[in-house]
């Protein structure tokens, strides 16, 4: 039978291929434009490693507003929203030109051919291996019917539909949209999305990780040595493979995740970081363009996961202590698409839809309590971010406090629950539960930084990504209590693969310590 | 073994950074790989029985180790069912007559219903026959001439999605509930032998999915076949017609 089945199946191979490979350069080609026009953090290389996980978030969130409006999905509607973006994006740009005196400015950056061309060929290159095959994905149930079936309904339907049920209130409609990629293009798995999306990352990393290398003044040639060695850690690090080539939302919410705070960490680099810009500055220097790129990456990444508003909450408070951007323009950008969009989809499921399954992930209450804090934060950061001294000084502090009261308060609310989960959560980390080595790795890690810091009788600070990381651990033990039943103590556990999700920003916070260690040495 | 290694290290590079401040680059450079090796011994190790891994060379959701385990036939069935005519029993089911031999109310409400439309969603054209309501598959052809694709129930489960029912009935809760709970499995078959013609269930645009209905069970496995196949070895076979019901 294996032989029929494979010749069955070599009927589709071709035009599948070419099919999956189209769209991923189409995905690209997208993001390259967006990102051109708008002069993407001035930066070429950042404009071509980010174009692809931009074009894919504009998709996500082009679908997902159709869907949450109620409209049917179709791939015209779709560029449609992203072409009127495209305007907008020129319009800003064209705002940002004509404010500039004295220095020749082109309207379009240079597009500098030279360089972008080895990159697109070897980009496309990357594509064809990806899409071939040959790099092998992971695949369960979730997999098959949470990320295969039920895109696939929502291109067959074309609009939400109320007998989705559950689908509507457990699945990441962002994720959802991800998967119809292959139903909309009439070809049939997107693992070649998956992976190149994943290769894309790994390169995203080894820049980020060779940008911080430099910045220790130790020369280019650390710096590839130093970013090289990390990434080979980071590929060598068994969750990390796990969850990148396991066909569920947590890959793309993992890499969206980092990819977003290295694009804000670059966004940051050189401000003071004391004096907040002016609109008129921040719209000349570029700034306001690159929030609106980097917010596009930010929202659809919120929409991949049911918790997603959740940890982009943690992410946009960790950011607005980073950034310099105005008040207004930091708010209504990051957060109120995200806020609007969401309310969209909650109304249109529990509202018109009316949606009431015996059990569900997302209730009317949870969706209550994450729309009011999004729109906490938004009026945080409205009126009070910048003006209290005490606020400005102790932030992280603050956040990672608030974020252990949360989980004392959980605590005191069923004590069984929380201390069943931490149970589980702390036998998926040391049992075979996808973490390998990486658990006592990394406390090794930790141990000999400390140590080298108080020997070298140097004080021990949190940098971005550390208050990141401890924020998102406090934070997906609240979640997963939030879900109301046990965890299980298994690998395909949501609440361990939440967890799993955090290991590139780790790897990348211990780097930032070791290279600290190395310099002061 | 892990932690008593990783904390051998640990302290073994903590004391060579107090004691040889000057070599720290390099303590730190060797303690990096060795902590790449360790990781990547545990991967080499343990990774593949953690997770199933698949090069999917066919671009296809169904890989051909699912053959091999007999899993996720739903992943297969439309890429041979699409664009197709598929003939199936036009055979009905109230829930009296569904209690009176037995079986769960709810048989009567997903009896065929939830099969036809997987088929349409899978793309197919459905054609109810009733001149097959009495049609079976005989166990001599059963053996010889199928092919077992896997078990099926997370297929008709997640068929949830296509349906039109009212709340309860058309929920996931109650799909789980009587596909995976209370069922036994079902299994799905197909015939991939050339039929008289020369066609196999994937060259031929017409198609039959027999239901094994039976009064002893509520599991009916599916059978796939071609039409020239049905009307040549099953319609006329005395041996096929099932007992009324």
């Amino acid at each position: 039978m294996e032989i029929w089945i494979s010749n069955l199946t070599d009927n589709f191979t071709a035009e599948y291929f070419i099919k999956q490979f189209l769209v991923i350069l189409a995905i690209f080609l997208t993001g390259i434009i967006i990102n051109f026009v708008s002069g993407f953090m001035r930066d070429t290389m950042i404009s071509v490693l980010c174009a692809f996980p931009m074009g894919l978030s504009l998709y996500i969130l082009c679908g997902y507003m159709i869907l949450a409006a109620g409209l049917y999905i179709s791939v015209k509607k779709i560029l449609f929203i992203e072409a009127a973006f495209l305007c907008f994006l020129l319009l800003i740009r064209y705002l940002a030109v004509k404010g500039e005196t004295g220095a020749k400015t082109g309207f379009f950056p240079s597009l500098q051919a030279k360089k972008i061309l080895p990159v697109v060929l070897i980009l496309a290159a990357m594509a064809a291996v990806s899409v071939s095959g040959i790099i092998s994905v992971s695949l369960s149930n979730d997999s098959m019917y949470y990320f295969n079936l039920y895109p696939k309904a929502l291109v067959n339907y074309g609009v939400l539909r109320r007998e989705f049920n559950v689908m509507l209130t457990d699945v990441g409609l962002g994720a959802a949209v991800i998967g119809t990629l292959p139903h909309m293009f009439g070809y049939n798995e997107g693992f070649g999305v998956l992976t190149f999306f994943n290769l894309n990352f790994i390169c995203i990393f080894a820049r980020a990780a060779y940008n911080c290398a430099l910045k220790t003044g130790r020369g280019k040639g650390f710096g590839v040595k130093a970013s090289l060695t990390v990434t080979l850690f980071l590929l060598c690090a068994m969750p990390f493979i796990i969850i990148s080539k396991w066909v569920m939302a947590n890959v793309y919410f993992m890499e969206y995740m980092f990819i977003c705070f290295y694009l804000f960490s670059e966004f940051s680099a050189g401000e003071t970081g004391e004096t907040i810009l002016s609109f008129a500055d921040s719209l000349k220097k570029g700034r306001i363009t690159d929030v609106i790129l980097i917010s596009v990456m930010v929202t659809s990444m919120s929409f991949l996961r049911m918790e997603g508003s959740m940890m982009s909450i943690l992410f946009i408070l960790i950011i607005s202590m980073m950034v310099s951007l105005p008040d207004t323009e930091l708010a209504v950008i990051l957060l109120l698409p995200q806020i609007l969009l969401k309310l969209l989809y909650d109304i249109r499921i529990f509202v018109l839809m009316d949606i009431n399954a015996p059990y569900t992930f997302l209730t009317r209450e949870k969706a209550v309590i994450e729309l009011a804090a999004l729109v906490l934060v938004f009026v945080y950061i409205l009126f009070l971010r910048g003006r209290w001294g005490f606020l400005n000084r102790h932030m992280g502090g603050l956040i990672l406090f608030g974020l252990v009261c949360v989980n004392l308060v959980l605590f005191l609310l069923d004590r069984t629950l929380y201390i069943n989960n931490m149970t589980t959560f702390i036998r998926n980390l040391s049992n075979r539960s996808g973490w390998g080595a990486f658990p006592v790795t990394v406390l090794s890690v930790v141990l000999v930084t400390s140590v080298c810091r108080l020997t070298d009788k140097k004080p021990f600070k949190l940098n971005g990504a550390d208050l990141f990381v401890l924020g998102y651990i406090l934070l997906t033990f609240a979640v997963c209590f939030a879900r109301g039943n046990e965890l299980q103590e298994n690998i395909g556990d949501s609440g361990n693969r939440v967890l799993l999700q955090i290991v590139p920003m780790t790897v990348f916070a211990l780097y930032i310590h070791v290279l600290d260690l190395m310099t002061e040495g | 073994m892990k932690t008593v290694f990783a904390l051998s290290v640990t302290i073994a590079v903590i004391l060579l950074l107090l004691i040889k401040k000057e070599y720290r680059i390099r303590i730190i450079t060797g303690y990096t790989g060795i902590l790449i090796l360790f990781n990547l011994a545990y991967d080499i190790l343990l990774i593949k029985n953690t997770v199933p891994f698949y090069r999917p060379f066919s671009q296809t959701y169904y890989q051909k180790e699912f053959a091999q385990g007999g899993e996720y036939p739903d992943s297969l069935l439309p890429l041979i069912l699409k664009g197709k005519k598929i003939y199936v029993k036009d055979d009905p089911y109230t829930i009296e007559e569904a209690k009176a031999e037995g079986k769960d109310y709810l048989y009567a409400y997903y009896h065929g219903v939830n099969l036809v439309n997987f088929a349409k969603f899978s793309g197919a054209e459905v054609i109810k026959d009733e001149t097959m309501n009495d049609s079976a598959i005989p166990g001599s052809l059963r053996e010889s001439d199928f092919e077992c694709l896997g078990m099926a129930n997370d297929m008709f489960r997640y068929t949830f999605l296509m349906n039109d029912f009212w709340e309860e009935l058309g929920n996931y809760f109650t799909y789980q509930w009587y596909y995976y709970d209370h069922l036994d499995p079902i299994f799905a078959y197909a015939n991939i032998l050339p039929d008289k013609g020369g066609k196999d269930v994937y060259t031929s645009d017409e198609l039959v999915i027999l239901w094994d209905s039976s009064h002893e069970r509520e599991e009916e496995d599916i059978y796939l076949m071609t039409k020239e196949y049905y009307d040549d070895r099953i319609r006329k076979d005395p041996e096929s017609i099932s007992s009324k019901r």
